[in-house]
């Protein structure tokens, strides 16, 4: 299938190539995937007008087809299930998936008016639309996937000048949308990562070489704000955290709350100053019987199994103070033993 | 009066913006828009440059190197307060393309210092330039140096076509480094913690994965690799019941597997644990393991016996053995070890 060679492609009015700028401009304006359908339909509006504009994603594998429109049709569904059912009709589709070609070209280019009004393609969806005449551009055509921008008029009346203005900003098209799609993968592998880091029950803080945050993760403000009730939020670093940091941040930061233990690392050699922000339940106990800091803290050594011999070692207490703590501990819980206090104090989400 | 363009000088000027950008890193920028106006506004030395005027300091990237770089940015810092571009832009905001030969006569300009300490000796006779931003006294602007004063008011015009698609490419890709580097934080900080991250696709495909994560699947399914998707036991797993963790025991070490809910997406949370060596891990008989899923729930010998049916004196020299073989001392660190190594199920939390 091969396009009648249209007549000599005039050359366009600086005017014009201002027109085509601000479209183009425009183009490269947008930052969303999901948004960029709409926000093309629009740019090309103002440079080529039309009755009916679509942006198109055609799987000819799976004979689906997902349309975008810029502005509302009667029988969406109806229109769109008689399109595919005649797709094949389609003389633009055609010659793209024949050539491969993504340039402008229109039905005119191929069939003349009487012939197009013979289509059932023309009679059950263009005719309703009162699309006497289309011109499209493809952005992509591989693995049976055509991506183009549909563009209708009432009448036979696309001008060569019409077709030169979608040629010149269709390169531009199909980079903005390239670039788009990158930024879309960021956005989602950044969004999967926060999902993964929450999940392994860490917050993180991005800092700049003046201590400034860059970016955190959601909630790690109000985790801070929770157990610094008194200081300025994020962005700015509640102070003790901010000494911490000057004075070389090597060990993690803890601090023992009644409820929760906040624990703040920080990581060496990464390319920023990150901190990693997590909570440990400090008192699995019930209410009124809160463990005090050290016998969490003695708490958090038995659960590991540690012998009273070891967790005072390890703190740096007598062996007859650890067994005290211990004691009271088991008290507080209300347990007979250290296994017990150990899986009491899981269920209760100590780990 | 500005003079409108010919269709093919229009062409050039598309040409130039589609370059621009092509640009995928905020570091390669300067670089790139430089070659990218080159054909555009030819010229014998062309500049990217931020100038910071409050601290008297700018940076130059230029498009051919120079000899003696530094020694020259420090001329041009000190007597920067000469140039008039620079100071039509400060006192003004306007970015537009402006020339040396707009503010000054050519026996003017020769008498700067600025000229006879610095721009003779690049041969620049005239300089045309755009700012693309001008804010907190920090200027970034693009200049164009001649060695006679032969710009043309066409070149003007496609400077200042072009100019807002330079601010435009680089917001962009400015953005886009804000995420590139973001998303290397959140990596790096996931690996910090001690976990992996594979991200699958609607086919259950790998869509992205953290650096050292499918390697670390293959390590305990060595025959994923050859794999078109998921190892069978994952994928069972996450058809049936993703809630709870998937736990595959290897010889030294354990994986864990998670899955957070995430829409449109499943991710596979790694996290891979050595486990401590284990003397006579295979020897605890059946009975010893049910003893020790008792002493796991805190169950003292007493209530063990009656539960199982057994003396309390057999209930006791069970313990003790369990105690030996595990090589611990006390009933806590049995469970612990017996969780870690598998031999109980590990309590959801």
């Amino acid at each position: 299938m091969t396009r009648p060679s249209a007549t000599k492609t005039p050359a366009l009015t600086h005017d014009e190539h201002i027109e085509v700028l601000s479209c183009i401009q425009a183009l490269y304006g947008c930052r969303s995937l999901a948004a960029f359908p709409e926000h093309a339909l629009r740019a090309l509006a103002a440079l080529v007008p039309s009755t009916l504009s679509a942006f198109n994603e055609v799987n000819l594998r799976r004979g689906r087809t997902h349309m975008i429109m810029d502005r509302p049709i009667d029988h969406p569904d109806r229109i769109v299930a008689d399109w595919e059912r005649y797709r094949d009709q389609h003389p633009l589709v055609r010659y793209v998936e024949e050539t491969g070609d993504g340039q402008a070209v229109k039905i005119s280019d191929f069939l003349g008016e009487m012939e197009y009004h013979r289509l059932d393609i023309y009679r059950t969806v263009y005719a309703p639309l009162r699309a006497e005449d289309q011109m499209s551009i493809t952005i992509r055509s591989d693995g049976g996937i055509i991506i183009a921008i549909a563009i209708n008029r009432s009448r036979r009346d696309f001008s060569e000048s019409d077709r030169v203005k979608l040629n010149l900003v269709r390169p531009h098209l199909l980079q903005a949308y390239a670039n788009v799609e990158e930024l879309a993968g960021y956005v989602e592998e950044k969004e999967d990562l926060r999902t993964a880091l929450r999940e392994s029950g860490h917050g993180l803080i991005a800092l700049d070489d003046d201590g400034v945050v860059i970016h955190e993760t959601p909630g790690v403000g109000d985790c801070l704000a929770r157990h610094f009730p008194d200081v300025e939020p994020l962005p700015r670093l509640p102070p003790a955290l901010a000494d911490w940091l000057t004075t070389g941040a090597t060990d993690a930061f803890m601090l023992y709350g009644t409820r929760t233990t906040l624990i703040v690392r920080s990581p060496r050699d990464t390319e920023r100053r990150l901190l990693l922000v997590s909570e440990a339940h400090a008192a699995p106990a019930r209410e009124g019987e809160r463990l005090t800091p050290r016998e969490t803290e003695v708490l958090r050594w038995l659960v590991q199994g540690k012998s009273n011999g070891e967790i005072a070692t390890i703190l740096g207490i007598a062996p007859g103070t650890a067994k005290q703590h211990v004691q009271r501990i088991l008290a507080k819980l209300g347990v007979a033993n250290r296994t017990a206090a150990t899986a009491l104090a899981r269920d209760r989400g100590f780990d | 009066m500005t003079a409108p363009l010919s269709h093919e000088e229009h062409l050039e000027v598309l040409a130039c913006i589609h370059e621009l950008h092509r640009c995928r890193t905020l570091a390669a920028f300067p670089e790139h828009a430089l070659r990218a106006l080159a054909t555009l506004i030819p010229s014998n030395l062309s500049a990217f440059n931020e100038v910071n005027m409050p601290r008297g300091r700018i940076l130059a990237i230029t498009d051919r190197h120079l000899e003696n770089h530094e020694e020259l940015s420090e001329t041009w810092e000190r007597l920067s307060g000469e140039h008039p571009l620079v100071r039509y832009v400060a006192e003004t905001g306007d970015g537009q393309a402006i020339k040396f030969s707009d503010f000054l006569s050519e026996d003017d300009y020769h008498r700067l210092d600025l000229y006879r300490a610095f721009y003779r000796m690049l041969d620049a006779e005239d300089q045309l330039s755009v700012t693309i931003r001008s804010d907190e006294g920090v200027i970034i602007a693009l200049a164009f140096n001649r060695d006679r004063r032969s710009f043309t008011e066409s070149e003007r015009v496609k400077l200042n076509l072009v100019r807002p698609h330079i601010l435009q490419a680089y917001a962009n890709v400015e953005e886009l480094a804000g995420h590139v580097d973001e998303k290397r934080d959140l990596q790096t900080a996931l690996r910090e913690t001690g976990h992996g991250l594979i991200a699958l696709d609607r086919d259950d495909r790998v869509a992205h994965a953290t650096p050292g994560a499918p390697e670390c699947l293959t390590r305990f399914f060595p025959d994923a690799a050859a794999l078109d998707g998921l190892p069978p036991a994952l994928a069972d797993w996450l058809a049936s019941d993703p809630t709870t963790p998937f736990v595959l025991h290897g010889r030294n070490e354990r994986l864990i597997v998670r899955s957070p809910h995430r829409t449109h997406r499943r991710l596979l949370l790694l996290s891979e644990e050595r486990l401590p060596q284990l003397p006579d891990r295979e020897r605890l008989t059946a009975r010893e393991v049910e003893v020790l899923a008792w002493v796991a729930q805190g169950k003292s010998n007493a209530a063990i016996a009656v539960i199982l049916g057994l003396a309390a004196g057999t209930v006791k020299l069970h313990v003790q053995r369990i105690l030996d073989k595990l090589g611990v001392e006390n009933r806590t660190a049995a469970t612990v070890v017996a969780r870690t190594h598998g031999l109980i199920p590990t309590p959801r939390t």
